[in-house]
């Protein structure tokens, strides 16, 4: 047993919040406002301090440290309220070490380790969502190139990013497994536009549309026909970051903080209700020491964070809940952050593995129910 | 793994010892009274000396070479083997009662009880009768004793006490006694989301095993999710106390997730069961009651609520964070 973080990662995260608060104002939401604007300039800042290739190899620019360093990185910003990961040091980055062409590791990580280069994720469609194997989206192999023909949707931060990381299809429609390509496609080119999705929490998704798309062969990532495999790995470099307790933290501490200054704290369903809510969040907060335990021995962390996620989720869920079951008329005014929290912690139980999904894996892989047809 | 890396694992001594009393419950701990004996269990004299003889109840003094999270190791294999006896209360009673008493207790010459508003868990069997009241615990004395059977089988006694002495460090016996509660909630409900699972597996409807389908899956792998949670998290908060680090992975916190975790087990795993789980044959009730049995024993969970609520009031206005870990 050894719940404890090193002395050097706890230095690490005394350095994080120490620049994040002469960063951050701590009144932004931008957490909850995309990867552009105030994001992009905060990721460039980070990516300055060589922190967003933490766990990169050393000879693609990085410090070969653990997924921990990560973990502390992006916990204590999603804490700050300030941003979500970065999408490109990731999974776009962690894929290309491992499966790019030395032309493409040259051409995207150094943008990519310096915050300036932002990617989207191109996986879901109009008929393709938890199933991604459905993907239609189209590329023609034309020998030298691909043309893209196709609709991406739920595209978060497309308009503000320069690449597209791409799901498509190069070979038949009955082909599941070996059918499925990543393409990395300029979101300037012709053929490419670019349509809000208003979301109920202010802010925006969008579609996608690839009209005749022309994108270099070079720019696939991996063998064609490769994708599952790769898109498999890229989610497993980012388990550790699935849900990030600071955010849940500071949801949490911000309504006891606001029941406090309301006079509220001290009635009795108050107290029994934010008493499950902490309870709560410890859990969340010793389910990413086991997520980080297992990485650090080797093993895949799939039913640790997949039980992270779940309770996280829908931990964020309740302190919007419960914040408007107990705090009276008031929570309905924007005066408080709480009503913004109720409309976006919906997308919690979606976006990353919707909370079916995870229950299926935790059965499959937990409980031994198959659940194969 | 080196030495230094993250882990929330027992450790090696832990896993042997939890394994070395399961498998002596195995053998000698009394089953639980059927739903049909019109009586509770009687203490079981023999098995609860035995227990002291494998230096389950020494090994939290002050020279028994154990802490909390070995207390916790043992409990998780007791609750999975549902083992009878006041064994939160001794762990409670070792961590309060002055030396001499407590090494009796310990070694089992003397029988702890621990209760409040004159309800005692095992009093008809107890010698030494400790009395919560808020914050406070004291020695105390029956002066009227009246037996009542219990949902876990269990005998408990409705006392009428005098108080004896004040005693020390209640904090402590408290914290012991939650964590005792925790992880023998956890080792019960493992043991509910196995049988549960296996019946979901081998059960077939419509054609195939229940297991298959999302409606009997997703509420195990809730549970599952759940229990797990509350295992880990009972575990870290007992290597916190035996660090006498003040964190939100605290005993008080533990035991209300293991409470909540198994209840959940318990539910699921009736319904996972169907009409079987109803049935005393099953075997399944016995674990369920005893679950439901351990969420109410005393000192009342109330108090673990109001203290992990308290401690969230003044955390929330720093944004000082807490180191997590």
């Amino acid at each position: 047993m050894n719940p404890t973080f090193t002395d050097d990662e706890l230095a690490f995260r005394a350095d994080v919040r120490a620049f994040l608060a002469g960063q951050v104002d701590r009144t932004t939401m931008q957490f909850f406002r995309g990867r552009g604007g105030a994001a992009r300039e905060l990721y460039r800042a980070l990516g300055a301090r060589g922190w967003l290739s933490l766990t990169w190899p050393v000879e693609h620019g990085g410090r070969a440290l653990s997924e921990t360093y990560e973990y502390i990185l992006w916990d204590e910003v999603a804490y700050a309220r300030a941003a979500r990961p970065d999408l490109g040091p990731g999974i776009v980055a962690k894929t290309l070490i491992a499966h790019g062409t030395p032309d493409q590791q040259q051409r995207f990580l150094p943008g990519i380790a310096r915050g300036e280069t932002g990617f989207s994720l191109g996986y879901s469609e109009p008929d393709a969502g938890s199933d991604l194997r459905s993907v239609r989206t189209r590329a023609q192999n034309a020998g030298d190139a691909y043309v893209v023909n196709g609709e991406k949707c739920w595209t978060s931060d497309a308009h503000n990013s320069t690449y597209l990381w791409l799901l498509c299809r190069t070979g038949a429609p009955e082909d599941a497994d070996n059918a499925l390509s990543i393409l990395i496609v300029d979101l300037a080119s012709p053929g490419v536009s670019i349509n809000p999705i208003q979301t109920i929490d202010g802010h925006r998704l969008n579609s996608v549309f690839l009209d005749d798309v022309v994108v270099p062969a070079a720019n696939r990532v991996g063998p064609e026909g490769g994708a599952w495999r790769l898109i498999r790995e890229a989610l497993a470099v980012e388990r550790h970051l699935q849900m990030l307790p600071g955010r849940v933290r500071r949801d949490i501490e911000d309504l006891a903080g606001w029941f406090v200054e309301q006079g509220l704290y001290d009635r009795p369903d108050v107290r029994t209700r934010m008493a499950d809510l902490a309870v709560g969040l410890a859990q969340v907060e010793v389910d990413v020491l086991a997520t980080l335990a297992e990485l650090a021995r080797g093993g895949d962390a799939v039913v640790a964070a997949a039980r992270m996620k779940l309770r996280g989720s829908e931990l964020v869920q309740s302190v919007a809940r419960t914040a408007f079951d107990l705090g009276g008329p008031a929570v309905a005014t924007t005066d408080t952050p709480f009503e913004l929290l109720w409309r976006q912690s919906f997308m919690e139980t979606i976006a990353g593995g919707t909370t079916e999904i995870l229950l299926g894996i935790i059965s499959r892989q937990a409980l031994g129910l198959g659940m194969a047809s | 793994m080196t030495a230094g890396a993250l882990n929330v694992d027992l450790e090696d001594h832990q896993v042997e010892f939890a394994r070395a009393v399961r498998a002596f419950c195995a053998d000698a701990s009394p089953a639980m009274p059927s739903s049909q004996d019109p009586s509770p269990q009687a203490f079981p004299a023999e098995f609860w000396r035995a227990l002291a003889d494998l230096g389950l109840f020494a090994m939290t003094t002050p020279d028994g070479g154990g802490g909390a999270l070995d207390l916790v190791a043992a409990m998780e294999a007791l609750g999975g083997s549902l083992a009878p006896g006041p064994l939160p209360a001794t762990f409670l009673a070792v961590a309060c009662l002055p030396p001499e008493m407590r090494d009796a207790v310990a070694s089992a010459d003397t029988i702890a009880t621990a209760g409040e508003r004159g309800l005692y868990p095992w009093a008809p069997a107890a010698d030494v009768f400790i009395e919560f009241d808020g914050d406070d615990a004291f020695l105390v004395e029956p002066t009227h004793t009246h037996e009542v059977d219990t949902i876990g089988r269990e005998p408990w006694g409705r006392l009428e006490v005098t108080r004896i002495r004040e005693l020390e460090n209640p904090q402590q016996a408290i914290a012991a006694a939650d964590l005792a509660i925790a992880a023998y909630l956890v080792g019960v409900a493992v043991e509910v989301l196995g049988i549960a699972a296996e019946h979901a597996k081998s059960r077939s409807q419509f054609g195939k095993p229940i297991g298959r389908f999302q409606a009997v899956a997703h509420p195990l792998a809730r549970a599952h999710c759940a229990v797990l949670g509350a295992r880990d998290l009972t575990r870290v908060a007992a290597h916190n106390t035996d660090r006498g680090i003040a964190a939100a992975a605290s005993p008080a916190a533990a035991r209300l997730a293991a409470t909540d975790a198994a209840l959940q087990a318990a539910y699921t795993g009736h319904q996972v069961m169907g009409a079987l789980g109803y049935t005393e044959e099953a075997g399944l009730a016995r674990y369920s009651r005893r679950i439901r049995h351990y969420a109410s024993l005393p000192p009342s969970i109330d108090r673990a609520r109001e203290a992990v609520a308290a401690r969230l009031a003044p955390a929330a206005h720093q944004h000082e964070r807490e180191v997590i870990g």
